[in-house]
């Protein structure tokens, strides 16, 4: 096992361990719903057999020192997943709406991972989002981008005047006000003629770009993609903005600000920060990634309607931000992903789905309480050791604790 | 003109005075000791100071400006830093993060500039960490190593020296300690009241208002002690006239009896 521990730190064991997730991901996605659960829990088995011997830590550290040649393999193998998917639709459909997914719940960790401030109205924002979209095709009959647009501007100003409220609340108090907002959107809509209530907007504009249409079949290099590989890279390239976003306000003071927030509010505010400031900037940049995935969703079937950004939905982020790992932005995007290929895949088992469903989170929690990829301590480069006199002693850029 | 300035400074919480009509200056360059019996308000009266407690009567002057009714982070920008009874760092936050927050208020990069300039944002922000350690290690160069560990992890003198580190990074005029040497044994005592007069020689201009409930400790650094009894200020003046003072040796000794 110790051998083992140490040959995952070379950058080959790496790349052949992001081409195993990649072909474990595949099968899961490629297979039919018996055997893709069965697949699912013999990965989960074999991970929490690794995590009795603190492999799966080590491999997480591996990936960390090796961040670029993990990042362009990865990315490699990503790509080639919806290469070989070749004609199938349905896997391009789940894979947008995992993307999706991960983009609003990297908006909602600023809120709950980074900040402490548990927010059950993500779906909400997600919902102004789509239906900024719904109303710039259908009412005005602008472009998808431009209610995109509009939705960024909407979600924003909404989540300040969400956020505004919950400056004076706390803990629970702050979740209640949260999910009040939540309902009273849900509701608001379902009664809301000019939007359609409860049937809500069908047949919109869906997006194209530059002319093109996202939805077509397109063939590139003898291969024949599915319908909707184009949309589903758009997709991916706003995940990797907003996951950029994500990771930068975490390393700066922004993000430092948030955590000290959220450890101890009356330390933070005699050190300088501005604690109703901050907070809005939580709710407000939150909401505007929110509202963005929101109003990507509306690209894929070209349908709103409150059913689809009801309390359901915002649990079911919430529960992606806890089981990928609060304020890491790599886990959130895992726990994303992995939690919207299962809901997918539990279709099968009918009545019995929520059942397994909550069976799969128990047991993944139990086994990693913090999450699949939990908080890490942040890294800065270049710091060096002085003695009392100034001279410098020693260079030390690797951690030694 | 003084650097801190209170004139009748009082609060009221549920028709008790807390504190009851302080006038106090403290010069720049100043080490003072604040003492009192347990209950004597003199955390009130820090707490009035740094912002978190809004004052019912009264006014604190920074430099001749008026800074009562600023908010506690407002009063950190003026220049007033302060540490807390039972530390109150960031326990999840590793040590080099806990100073970087002290140095919040000196990074001066913009949201554009996070994701637009990387290079030159970790720049500064590496920078102001080397800035924060290096204030650390004149205390104890041996927390360097721990660097990146939790704060929870960290020993208890250790977290003492942190927080007065972390008080100390955004280079402040005027310091305030509440009680820095609590839940310290004997010889702690005397560490870190050393360290604490390792700070005037690092910041000559520096003011200091160190809180104490206890009498010996004071001998070693003031230069001029006050003395607050429920919540009034019944003594001032070095160490020698306030411990012979019969006001303060009957306050002291009736606080204990009872």
């Amino acid at each position: 096992m110790e051998a083992l521990k140490k040959s995952v730190h070379s950058p080959f064991v790496i790349i052949l361990l992001n081409l195993a997730l990649g072909f474990a991901l595949y099968g899961i996605l490629i297979t039919e719903s018996l055997v893709s659960i069965g697949l699912i829990i013999a990965f989960i088995a074999l991970v929490l057999f690794l995590e009795r011997y603190g492999i799966v830590n080590e491999v997480f550290d591996a990936y960390n020192d090796n961040k670029v040649v993990a990042l362009i393999s990865g990315l490699l193998v990503i790509l080639a997943v919806p290469v070989s998917l070749k004609g199938n639709i349905y896997i391009a459909h789940i894979s947008t709406i995992a993307v999706l997914y991960a983009i609003a719940c990297l908006g909602l960790n600023f809120q709950m991972g980074s900040t402490d401030m548990t927010n059950f109205a993500p779906a909400a924002f997600m919902g102004l989002g789509a239906y900024s979209v719904g109303v710039a095709t259908s009412k005005f009959g602008l472009s998808p981008w431009v209610g995109l647009l509009a939705g960024i501007f909407v979600t924003g100003i909404f989540g300040f005047m969400v956020g505004l409220p919950t400056l004076k609340t706390k803990g629970y108090y702050l979740s209640l006000v949260t999910m009040a907002i939540q309902i009273a959107f849900t509701q608001l809509m379902n009664t809301i003629r000019y939007v359609g209530g409860s049937d809500g907007m069908s047949g919109l504009t869906k997006y194209s770009l530059f002319g093109y249409d996202l939805y077509k079949r397109y063939t590139f290099f003898g291969i024949r993609f599915a319908p909707q590989v184009p949309f589903l890279i758009v997709c991916v390239l706003f995940l990797i903005a907003f996951a950029y976003i994500s990771m930068r306000v975490y390393h700066v003071s922004y993000g430092l600000s948030l955590n000290a927030i959220a450890q101890d509010e009356i330390a933070a505010n005699c050190l300088g920060i501005n604690i109703s400031r901050q907070k809005l900037f939580a709710f407000v940049i939150g909401s505007i990634f929110c509202g963005v995935a929101g109003s990507l969703m509306v690209g894929l079937e070209g349908y709103v309607g409150p059913k689809s950004y009801d309390f359901a939905k915002s649990l079911l982020l919430i529960c992606m931000v806890i089981l990928g790992g609060m304020d890491n932005t790599i886990g959130i995007i895992v726990g994303a992903v992995f939690l919207s290929i299962i809901t997918e895949k539990l279709r099968d088992f009918a009545d019995y789905q929520q059942l397994v469903y909550g069976l799969l989170l128990v047991v993944l929690l139990i086994v990693r309480p913090n999450g699949i990829l939990p908080r890490r301590v942040r890294k800065y480069k270049n710091l060096i050791r002085r003695n009392a006199g100034g001279k410098q002693v020693e260079v030390s850029t690797e951690p030694t604790a | 003109m003084s650097l801190l300035e209170t004139k009748g400074l009082s609060i009221n919480f549920g028709g008790i005075w807390a504190v009851d009509d302080v006038d106090f200056s403290i010069e720049p360059g100043q080490v003072f000791g604040l003492i009192g019996p347990n209950g004597s308000g003199k955390t009130t009266f820090l707490n009035i100071v740094s912002g978190i407690y809004k004052a019912t009567k009264g006014k604190v002057f920074l430099n001749g400006e008026d800074i009562t009714d600023l908010r506690p982070f407002e009063v950190f920008q003026k220049g007033i830093s302060r540490t807390y009874q039972s530390s109150r760092l960031c326990w999840d936050l590793s040590v080099v993060d806990n100073l970087l927050i002290g140095s919040y208020t000196s990074q001066s990069y913009g949201f554009l500039d996070t994701i637009f300039r990387r290079n030159y944002v970790n720049h500064e922000i590496e920078k102001l960490a080397q800035h924060g350690l290096d204030m650390l290690s004149y205390f104890n160069p041996h927390l360097l190593d721990k660097r990146y560990e939790l704060a929870k992890n960290i020993p208890h003198i250790d977290r003492r020296r942190i927080e007065i580190s972390r008080a100390m990074v955004s280079h402040p005029k005027l310091l305030l300690l509440d009680e820095p040497t609590a839940g310290l044994n004997d010889e702690e005592t005397m560490t870190m009241m050393r360290d604490i007069g390792k700070i005037k020689e690092k910041m000559q201009d520096i003011a200091i208002i160190i809180i104490e409930h206890d009498m010996k400790v004071m001998e070693h650094v003031p230069e001029k002690i006050i003395v607050l009894n429920a919540g009034a200020k019944i003594a001032e003046g070095v160490f020698d006239e306030i411990i012979h003072d019969p006001e303060v040796i009957a306050a002291y000794i009736g606080g204990q009896e009872s």
